[in-house]
């Protein structure tokens, strides 16, 4: 065999090489379409909010006023009527998120939050609480977002804790009273920052200010269904219902105005314009739009195991979309969507990645679901 | 012929009326809260809101006037009573019937923003008892030719 052919033959066994190792490379590509769904617990009465105990059971909020503790497999540990004081269940009202603190392991303390009052004077409340031997004890509520309005829309509920502790609440505009939300001298429209006592944080961003709620911590929203903290980078997520059209996922930063009623993507329900402008000067343009409307609730960082393909993406689940939202994030920006789980055509309340690396989901409506998705 | 020509006319004023009043309403709520709002996005938003909130509010309007003007002519033959005014009160209360029917079986609080106030309220109603008032008017003026 003369040089020319070796050379020729090497750079074919090269050019194989290559192709298989891309080949191998580009698996977890196609490995993203394969995943199994599993229904772990059913006919939860309008789930709104999961939690992952240490034991590996669930804590599940349900609309209607109860919390329930599942266990591992699904079946049904404990279920009780959360006592919390002045609860309110009517149309979006009743119990809301639950959030386990930091610190639950060793004290076994949870934060529920609520709408409360009655139909002509509600609005969203949070609670701190402990679950002793599956029993909601200790009961305080800690904050009572002012003022009280009529109807029953627009609660907001979501909750995080960041590292510091501190909690970021979301709210709702009331539906009624949009402008609130531009309006800094109450909760309206707005999500909070409290300490895990409901105090306001002395370095909120509108602390001391003469007539500000001193525990805002961001204004101009509508109703904010979704948070999510990502302890890698400290960036803070958070989605928003839009009216028709006009959802957006928004990074939230301290003191910032989010725009609405002023700057939206969505026009009434009516057709009625609700702002001439899309955009606004001195106002966050949101990261992500959804026109028409999904309908967000419910969101998830990923950053478990078994998926690596979808490290870091944000996951979202759609009342009205009837679908789980992939979001793919490169430098800060939304840069591809996925649509999952359509075939369902159920409405998804929650998403949460589990301790083991599963994404789970609650189904909207009074035959809940609880399901978890895993790779095939 | 010609009666139903005055009646998807006073439809169509009605429904125009209350969506001017509509755009109107939200842009001085914009203003309050981002300052004036420029004479081009004004009629840019009135225009939109013929094209896309004007239509539902005239099938709203629609069965609101049917049923006020066949009440008020039926109320009219055994009370003695005011056309006119009798048809302004008689729509009136129709209308503010319907929106709170309407708000009661739709999923949100209020589902004409001009609806969430009084006074919004007020010139909703007004919108149809003139409209009414209107129909009333040239149609008995016809009779009378």
């Amino acid at each position: 065999m003369n040089t020319s052919i070796v050379k020729k033959l090497k750079a074919l066994q090269q050019l194989t090489l290559s192709l298989t190792c891309s080949a191998l490379l580009s698996l977890p590509l196609v490995a993203e379409t394969s995943w199994r769904l599993d229904t772990v617990a059913s006919d939860l009465d309008f789930a709104w909010s999961l939690a992952f105990m240490p034991d590996g059971r669930f804590l599940v909020t349900e609309r209607t006023g109860q919390l329930v503790i599942l266990n591992a497999d699904g079946s049904e540990a404990k279920r009780q009527a959360a006592a919390l004081p002045d609860m309110f269940v009517a149309a979006q009202g009743g119990l809301l998120d639950v959030l386990l603190a930091a610190d639950f392991d060793s004290s076994g303390r949870l934060f529920l939050s609520y709408s409360c009052g009655n139909l002509n004077a509600n609005s969203t409340c949070l609670a701190s609480a402990q679950l002793v031997n599956d029993e909601l004890t200790a009961i305080r509520p800690i904050f009572r977002a002012q003022p009280e309005r009529r109807g029953a829309a627009h609660y907001g509920g979501r909750m995080v804790q960041l590292p510091d502790e501190t909690l970021v609440l979301t709210l709702g505009d009331g539906f009624d009273y949009r402008e609130q939300a531009q309006n800094k001298a109450n909760h309206l429209g707005k999500t909070v920052r409290l300490t895990v006592d409901g105090a306001v944080p002395a370095d909120n961003p509108f602390v001391n200010e003469f007539g500000i709620a001193g525990e805002i911590f961001t204004l101009g929203h509508r109703n904010v269904q979704g948070i999510v903290y990502d302890p890698q980078t400290g960036q803070l997520y958070s989605h928003e219902h839009g009216p028709k059209g006009g959802d957006e996922l928004n990074l939230l930063s301290a003191g910032q105005n989010y725009g609405w009623p002023v700057a939206t993507y969505g026009v009434d329900y009516t057709g009625a314009r609700v702002s001439p402008y899309q955009r606004f000067v001195g106002m966050q343009d949101p990261l992500y739009v959804w026109t028409p409307s999904i309908a967000p609730a419910g969101m998830t960082l990923y950053q478990g195991e078994l998926f690596p393909q979808w490290q870091g993406n944000i996951f979202v689940s759609a009342l009205a979309g009837k679908a789980l939202h992939r979001l793919q994030l490169t430098a800060g920006k939304v840069t591809a969507e996925q649509v999952l789980l359509a075939d369902l055509a159920t409405r998804l309340r929650d998403v949460r990645t589990g301790p083991d690396g599963a994404i789970y989901l609650l189904t909207d409506g009074a035959k809940g679901q609880l399901l978890r998705l895993l790779p095939n | 012929m010609k009666i139903i020509s005055y009646f998807v006319l006073a439809v169509l004023l009605a429904a125009m009326l209350g969506t001017a009043l509509q755009s109107a309403a939200n842009l001085w709520a914009i203003t309050q809260l981002a300052g004036s709002v420029s004479l081009a996005d004004q009629w840019r938003t009135f225009l939109f809101d013929l094209r896309h909130f004007m239509p539902l509010l005239a099938l709203i309007f629609l069965p609101i006037l049917i049923l006020s003007v066949l009440s008020t002519k039926l109320i009219c033959r055994f009370l003695p009573l005011q056309p006119l005014a009798a048809m302004f009160a008689v729509t009136a209360l129709a209308t503010w019937l319907a929106l709170n029917l309407i708000n009661y079986l739709a999923p949100m609080p209020t589902l004409i923003a001009l609806n969430r106030s009084t006074s919004g309220t007020l010139l909703l109603l007004c919108c149809t008892a003139f409209a009414a008032v209107f129909f009333q008017w040239m149609t008995a003026k016809r009779s009378t030719r």
